[in-house]
């Protein structure tokens, strides 16, 4: 049914711009912890890659929209839609790291202003994270309105987030092992967390039906996901693991992670594609 | 506020299209979606009665359902937009061109499929009441153009007093708790309620709307 509303531009945005949202604390994290000015200044210019990925995210969302001239009146609905709610934390996010990077190209960027900025900025980055995963929660969808839609895309982008810190750390030269092996442990805690929170979810499908459809008939092939997201997740882990090796060249340990963020982000697009599959309503 | 809405008999309903064809008609829409659309209900079985007979408990029924303009519409409480609202004067569920992005949100939020996205101009498009025409005095086209008189349009709270038969929804129809739509509905002997599970609708590549 082509109703204009296209899932693949949504799973899109819903991988990259959380995961580039988390990625951006780390950096921004790493920023503030930063033991000297040079560190500093090339957090500030890798700052563009988690925006980029964020950014390409928010694009992708939009090209599903039939008239998107009419985007601006999306902020009458702040407070009521949880969309509305959704694309004005994103806007906000966006505008400060987009502008902060900017901003980071003055020789001499004093630090009084950036830090500040990157507390303010964080504090958006966790508040589009919390929209998002909040944007789904329609009463009259009740395959969406449950407790697994924020815990499964919040999971999702600490795993994939982190993996992409990591890869970002790396091509800013940032070489912290403590703080590599800290995102490797978290990035390994959000798979096995949001592999039980999908595990819990497909039990929980067998109750969610309506009057002429049930939710589980709706993904048959979930299982199947999950095991898609399962091994993808534990290849891209492995590969994070790898890549902490002392004895990698800076140029291995990049292209490591690439394919490790890669990996991470397939994981990631496989839930989110499913997750639009099981749209239903109370209705029929 | 008078809460404006539909009655609907469906102890007279024979199925036979004339309200969704006249409202197609009256709003010029493609082949491929309709803002009234008629549900064929359908279920039931044979029962053995263990001495070579056989007992029926087969129904079908159709309903006609359009906007059923709830009291709080999903449509309305999803909108990124505002592009849905309630009218002030006669709580009709009413679309505004200029707000729509032609997300889809409203498609997905609402319990009955009532609005759908016309990928001709990529917005959302649905049953407004006839609110031109019910601003002149006049009922809507479909109420109009029933043969069997089984539709009613008008100050919902009315209706229901003048029909204390009337119950909010039978099947398919969501239960009503969660947008309280303003319908009233009387049901016939075949009816069954929300949620039941003993019927399916019999023609839903009829009543999908394609865009």
């Amino acid at each position: 049914m082509s109703s204009g509303f296209d899932p693949v531009s949504l799973a899109v945005f819903t991988t990259l711009a959380p995961a580039g949202a988390v990625a951006f604390l780390v950096l921004a994290l790493a920023r503030l912890a930063a033991p000297d000015h040079a560190d500093a200044v090339r957090i500030d210019r890798v700052i563009a890659l988690p925006f980029a990925t964020a950014l390409l995210g928010f694009i992708a969302s939009a090209t599903h929209l039939g008239t998107p001239a009419n985007a601006l009146h999306v902020f009458s609905g702040v407070g009521t839609s949880p969309l509305s709610n959704e694309v004005l934390a994103a806007v906000i996010f966006l505008f400060l790291v987009g502008a902060y990077w900017m901003c980071a190209f003055k020789i001499n960027f004093p630090d009084g202003i950036a830090d500040p900025w990157l507390v303010v900025a964080s504090l958006a980055a966790v508040a589009f994270i919390a929209c998002t995963s909040l944007a789904y929660a329609a009463r009259t969808v009740p395959t969406w309105d449950t407790v697994f839609t924020p815990v499964n895309l919040i999971l999702a982008a600490l795993m994939a987030g982190t993996l992409l810190a990591l890869l970002f750390l790396a091509v800013a030269r940032i070489e912290r092992p403590l703080l590599n092996r800290a995102l490797m442990t978290l990035s390994l805690v959000a798979l096995v967390f949001g592999l039980g929170s999908l595990l819990l979810q497909q039990a929980d499908l067998a109750t969610i039906g309506n009057n002429e459809t049930t939710a589980l008939s709706l993904v048959p092939h979930y299982p199947l996901v999950i095991a898609a997201f399962a091994l993808l997740g534990v290849g891209a882990e492995g590969l994070g693991i790898f890549s902490l090796r002392r004895s990698l060249a800076r140029r291995g340990r990049i292209v490591v992670r690439v394919a490790a963020s890669l990996l991470a982000v397939a994981a990631v697009l496989a839930v989110r594609t499913a997750f639009y599959n099981l749209h239903m309503t109370v209705g029929f | 506020m008078t809460q404006y809405g539909f009655y609907f008999d469906s102890t007279r309903c024979t199925g036979c299209r004339t309200c969704e064809m006249a409202c197609k008609d009256y709003n010029d829409l493609p082949v491929s979606y309709a803002y009234r659309r008629v549900f064929d209900y359908e279920g039931g079985d044979w029962t053995d009665n263990g001495d070579g007979t056989y007992k029926p408990t087969t129904f079908a029924y159709h309903v006609s359902m359009a906007c059923n303009h709830c009291e709080m519409p999903a449509c309305m409480a999803n909108c990124p937009q505002g592009a849905l609202d309630k009218d002030p004067d006669t709580g009709l569920v009413v679309h505004d061109d200029e707000k729509c992005i032609g997300c889809a949100t409203c498609v997905n939020s609402c319990p009955y499929e009532v609005p759908v996205v016309d990928t001709e101009v990529m917005k959302s498009r649905k049953c407004d009441g006839c609110a031109s025409r019910t601003a002149e005095g006049q009922a809507p086209i479909c109420v109009e153009a029933c043969p069997l008189r089984a539709l009613e349009f008008g100050d919902i709270e009315a209706l229901r007093a003048a029909h204390p038969e009337a119950v909010d929804a039978i099947a398919p129809m969501a239960a009503p708790d969660q947008t309280h739509p303003s319908t009233a509905i009387l049901p016939c002997p075949a009816a069954k309620e929300p949620g039941d599970t003993t019927g399916a609708i019999a023609n839903p590549l009829e009543v999908e709307n394609a865009a």
